[in-house]
């Protein structure tokens, strides 16, 4: 080991002998004179000793375990199967003595997996035992000599004092909790408080009823176990065991005592009972189709979910979890599908329209838009490959608003053009203008490309639509006013990706400087629609 | 000619390394203790030292104590008609001390070694420095009190192959040192305390508590009375470490209180102390993994350990009763000698060699993100663990949380929470970074330097072009720079201070002054009059007949606080 080599000494040697070496090596680089020297020679001498009181430890466990062996075998007990092992001869191979004469050049050996020798543990784990009825605190090891500390006079039983503990924690006053562990006095003594630590968050950290989470803090921050310099690792361990466990009590408890004492409204008794499966068709189309209520469904699921994972199967049945969490599979949304089918396809129809001037009846307006949406969305359900027309709904966070109006309104105007026809209120042209107002609303999603086309488009066409109506009136009801009102909208909806293109910088960059295209839009729009106000008697 | 100087809340000592061993050196009154108290007279001229504790009770807002507590902060305290921040005060006690020193060596001193308390942090340390230079000495070293103390009782044991805890609670800080002495090293395994945790505490309790049994309101009464009780107080404290019982009269508004107290009720009324005493000893315990039974000793430093409470809690926290045949207040003093002597290569000391330790994890503030991408944000990463031996440099790596940042900002903290809110913040570097590299190549490198006298030098380095940012721990407020310090030297050089031939009458007045204000009815007669007899005779005398009469009129107060018992 380099370490033992920094300090010139055998591998073999005593802790008195390192000592020794490294109070040599100190008076010759002391450590203001000589600071780096020092650092090495320090950080040798802390390794050659935890080496050494490592082998030390397990030199003693082995004469232990020999000295037991021999008492059994004088006293006829010795059977070959009874040989416990308090060792692991591979951790310490190295420690042969004839190879440890050797220079270590010769033979590289391992380093030394200081976290298999542990200090011996008081409380074997497996013994721990859960009470068999449903009241029991106390989780211990009911063996008392375990986890009884001889202290002078008289023993301390770790058992009661969990107990004691326990109780004063269900008082849910931590200061009172505080209070008691500050003035235990049999706690005083730090070798008692050392002896119980490990035993004790050992218990805390396979416990089945463990004690509120800020209980648990004062415990273990009374053990002075929670600082941020590492403790032992295995004790760390312990205490994040024991916190977990604590957490996942409480939190489930603490759901279980909401669900049973919260006003719930319609929405998640609705959603209660649908998780349960008690939930009727009609439910769970509602459920399924407003926006926000599938992936609420998730959340309420979740809840009540331990941190592992597992469903709490008195809240939620797994075939209807199953259910929604299909629902809320992005992957295979196809009302998504059918949404952009339904406004792309709107917006294609009258594009089309008026680019090639028919049909120009509303009927024929219908026809089209029938048609190309039908297309449009065979072609998706092919391409997702699914032909079930159960209706999923979207995502709250990916279906825009602008879309559930379109979708809402769309067939309304387009209904109503079939029994209404002005020559003032030509419901195609405002049926356009609606439509790319509510694209300029839900703001084209960027990262795509047809998107921010179609709404480019729509936009400039209302953009010149409305510049036109502005200086020339009587072109109120012409194709050219909604063409510039589109193109309007286009603006505002993408005035930062224009900006973007135009000066190659960085999309947050944008947001800031390019607002005044988006204001010269606003401006005009509410310059068209005013002087189309003005024109109305 | 190296002094050593042990710089406390409640009284200050200096001294030397001579041919025997430590000595410490009388100050002009003749005692080896100078109480760390300023008063400024009617003329403006400053006093310091048992002078100035005594004008606490006759002149209390012209008084100044424990300011080894505000040391490390901006405050400032108005005495006379001036305004003194901490290092001054800390500066005029050095000043005086320096004195006396110079006057019973018969050489000019220009540097040495004070002791500070192990736990002091960054700001308190340079403030104590800044004393230093005010006073006009280079400050060598800063050495860490339980050190000094272990070095007092090192000496004079000879303990070899020994492991030892010492317990220092001094008028206002509490410190714990676990230490191990081998082969001529003294190793400091652990180190932990209270900075705000001292025999003033005690104090104010007895304070709080007799004023609430008199029905006394702190804030009604006139500063004096306060003053007497706050006296009185203290030495009933020191009563009750001898005695069961303590018995106390003040007069407050023309009216004459008496009260006494039971040790018992002391006790559990110094509950809440006794558990933050704890809380400093089971950590230095846990971090050096020490248990009771391996410790060899246990040492008791500081003149508030003299409290029975103390005794009885090392008792059953540790299972044994401890060492105090050094007297308590001097072992400090002691030690910080032996290092002075050990420092100037005195012969006698070259074997041996001391190791300290940092007594706080020192760190930088970092956000997490856990597997749920969910980022969280004021957690505490160590790079230095706290006990760790100095001088000590660690580095640890860290990148920036999102592509693109332009530049990283460390924080930089000092305590054990894992959360920054509950830490002490020391100062603030800011890294530029290349916000065309991705997170891997932006990490930077970041390197604590803690050396021995507890400065902390941070140096943070970019890796992908090597450069590098130092910081400069400026922002604390509570540090002077340099520049102030010059400007405060000048205004420091123009106070007066009594000459010391005249310390010694005007000591014997101040106390005469403090009785009489303490005492009642016809014992303040016969004050008054031994009094006015003694000032007409250092009006009238030369100086010898004076010190004669000084020292009758000395016997006759202290017969006279002997018949009062006190």
């Amino acid at each position: 080991m380099n370490c033992f080599r920094t300090l010139a000494i055998k591998q073999t040697a005593s802790i008195q002998e390192i000592k020794r070496a490294y109070a040599g090596k100190l008076k010759q680089h002391r450590p203001d004179e000589d600071p780096v020297a020092f650092q090495e020679i320090n950080a040798a001498y802390q390794s050659a000793m935890e080496s050494a009181k490592q082998r030390d430890a397990w030199l003693q466990r082995k004469a232990d375990a020999e000295q037991q062996k021999q008492l059994a075998i004088a006293a006829g007990n010795y059977s070959p199967d009874d040989d416990v092992e308090y060792y692991d001869e591979d951790e310490y191979y190295f420690y042969d003595e004839d190879a440890a004469e050797t220079d270590s050049d010769e033979a590289p050996l391992p380093e030394i997996n200081d976290k298999a020798l542990t200090p011996a543990a008081e409380v074997e784990p497996d013994s721990v035992i859960a009470g068999p009825d449903d009241e029991s605190q106390a989780t211990v090891p009911s063996d008392s000599d375990d986890n009884a500390v001889a202290s002078d006079d008289y023993i301390f039983r770790l058992d009661d004092f969990i107990e004691e503990l326990d109780n004063i924690s269900r008082q849910e006053d931590d200061r009172l909790l505080k209070k008691w562990l500050d003035d235990h006095p049999d706690l005083y003594s730090l070798y008692l408080k050392h002896q119980i630590t490990e035993p004790l968050i050992t218990a805390f950290a396979q416990t089945e009823t463990p004690i509120r989470p800020p209980a648990l803090e004062i415990v273990i921050a009374f053990f002075g176990l929670d600082s941020v310099s590492t403790n032992h690792y295995l004790i760390d361990h312990q205490v994040e065991m024991a916190r977990q466990k604590s957490r996942l009590f409480w939190h489930a408890a603490a759901i279980a005592y909401h669900r049973r004492n919260r006003k719930r409204n319609l929405h998640e008794r609705w959603i209660d009972q649908s998780l349960r499966g008690d939930a009727n068709r009609f439910q769970s189309l509602y459920l399924l189709f407003i926006p926000g209520l599938p992936s609420k469904v998730m959340e309420i699921a979740n809840e009540s979910k331990d941190e592992y994972g597992n469903l709490n199967p008195e809240f939620i049945s797994p075939p209807h979890y199953q259910f929604w969490s299909e629902a809320n599979d992005k992957t295979r949304i196809v009302s998504q599908r059918f949404y952009m089918a339904l406004t792309r396809s709107a917006v294609l129809t009258l594009i089309v329209t008026l680019l090639l001037g028919s049909p120009t009846t509303s009927a024929g307006i219908l026809g089209l838009f029938a048609g190309v949406f039908g297309s449009w969305l065979s072609i998706a359900l092919l391409r997702i490959g699914n032909y079930r027309l159960d209706l999923y709904v979207i995502r709250k966070q990916t279906v825009d608003k602008g879309d559930i109006l379109l979708a809402i309104i769309c067939p309304i105007i387009v209904i109503t053009s079939l029994f209404f026809d002005s020559e003032v209120i030509s419901y195609p042209a405002w049926l356009l203008t609606f439509l790319c107002f509510s694209l300029a609303t839900t703001g084209a999603n960027k990262e795509s490309r047809p998107d921010s086309y179609f709404a480019f488009f729509g936009g400039a066409a209302f953009f010149i639509s409305m510049l036109s109506f502005t200086f020339v009136p009587e072109i109120l009801s012409s194709s050219k006013f909604i063409l510039a009102a589109n193109l309007a909208i286009g603006l505002i909806v993408l005035h930062d990706e224009i900006y973007t293109r135009i000066h190659d910088c960085t999309f947050e960059e944008t947001r800031e400087k390019s607002t005044w295209l988006f204001w010269t839009g606003i401006t005009l729009i509410i310059l068209s629609f005013g002087s189309l106000a003005i024109h109305f008697p | 000619m190296l002094v050593g100087i042990d710089l406390g809340t409640t009284n200050s000592l200096i001294g030397f390394f001579g041919d025997n061993g430590p000595e410490l050196i009388p100050n002009a009154l003749g005692e080896y203790l100078t109480p760390s108290v300023l008063s400024v007279d009617e003329k403006g001229t400053l006093l310091v030292g048992r002078a100035a504790r005594d004008r606490l009770v006759t002149h209390p807002h012209g008084t100044v104590a424990a300011f080894k507590r505000w040391m490390g902060t901006a405050r400032e305290t108005r005495i006379g008609n001036k305004n003194y921040r901490p290092e001054e005060f800390s500066a005029l006690v050095l000043r005086s001390l320096l004195d006396d020193a110079e006057a019973h060596l018969g050489e000019k001193i220009t540097e040495a070694i004070i002791s500070v308390p192990a736990y002091f942090g960054d700001a308190q340390r340079k403030a104590t420095r800044a004393a230093g230079e005010l006073a006009g000495i280079r400050v060598e070293r800063l050495i860490n009190e339980p050190t000094a103390a272990a070095l007092a009782y090192g000496l004079e044991q000879r303990m070899n192959g020994s492991t030892f805890i010492v317990l220092d609670l001094g008028g206002g800080t509490f410190d714990v040192s676990i230490l191990e002495i081998f082969d001529g090293v003294m190793q400091v395994h652990a180190s932990a305390g209270d900075n705000n945790l001292g025999g003033e505490d005690f104090l104010h309790l007895l304070i709080k508590t007799c004023c609430t049994d008199l029905g006394i309101d702190q804030n009604k009464i006139k500063k004096e009375e306060l003053a007497q009780i706050e006296s009185k107080c203290e030495r009933a404290k020191k009563q009750l470490s001898t005695q069961q019982e303590a018995s106390l009269e003040v007069m407050v508004n023309g009216e004459v209180k008496q009260w006494t107290i039971h040790q018992d009720r002391f006790e559990s009324l110094a509950e809440p102390l006794i558990q933050r005493i704890r809380h400093p000893i089971e950590r230095a315990m846990r971090d050096a993994k020490l248990l009771p039974n391996q410790l060899d000793e246990v040492i008791l430093v500081g003149g508030s350990s003299r409290l029975s409470l103390m005794s009885k809690l090392v008792a059953r926290m540790l299972g044994r009763l401890p060492l105090r045949h050094v007297d308590p207040d001097r072992a400090i003093a002691m030690g910080a000698c032996v290092v002075a002597g050990m420092k100037a290569r005195n012969v006698a000391l070259e074997e041996i060699v001391m190791t300290d330790v940092c007594p706080y994890t020192l760190g930088v503030e970092i956000s997490r993100q856990d597997h749920g991408k969910q980022i969280s944000h004021g957690h505490f990463s160590p790079i230095i663990e706290r006990n760790s031996t100095v001088p000590v440099s660690r580095s640890s790596t860290y990148s920036p949380m999102h592509e693109g940042q332009v530049k990283l900002e460390l924080n930089v903290y000092q305590g054990e929470s894992p959360l920054v809110a509950n830490n002490v913040k020391l100062g603030r570097l800011e890294v530029a970074l290349s916000p065309r590299l991705s997170k891997e190549d932006n990490s930077v490198d970041v390197r604590f330097t803690y050396d021995v006298n507890g400065v902390l030098q941070v140096e943070a380095t970019v890796l992908a072009t090597k450069k590098s940012y130092e910081l400069i721990l400026q922002e604390n407020k509570g540090v002077l720079t340099d520049a102030e310090i010059r400007a405060r030297l000048e205004s420091l050089a123009e106070i007066k201070i009594h000459p010391r031939q005249d310390q010694e009458n005007i000591a014997a007045i101040a106390k005469a002054e403090r009785i009489y204000a303490e005492c009642l009815g016809q014992d303040r007669d016969e004050i008054q009059h031994y009094l006015v007899q003694f000032l007409g005779e250092i009006d009238r005398q030369d100086r010898h007949t004076i010190a004669k009469h000084r020292e009758q009129f000395n016997k006759v107060l202290a017969d006279f606080e002997a018949r009062l018992g006190w």
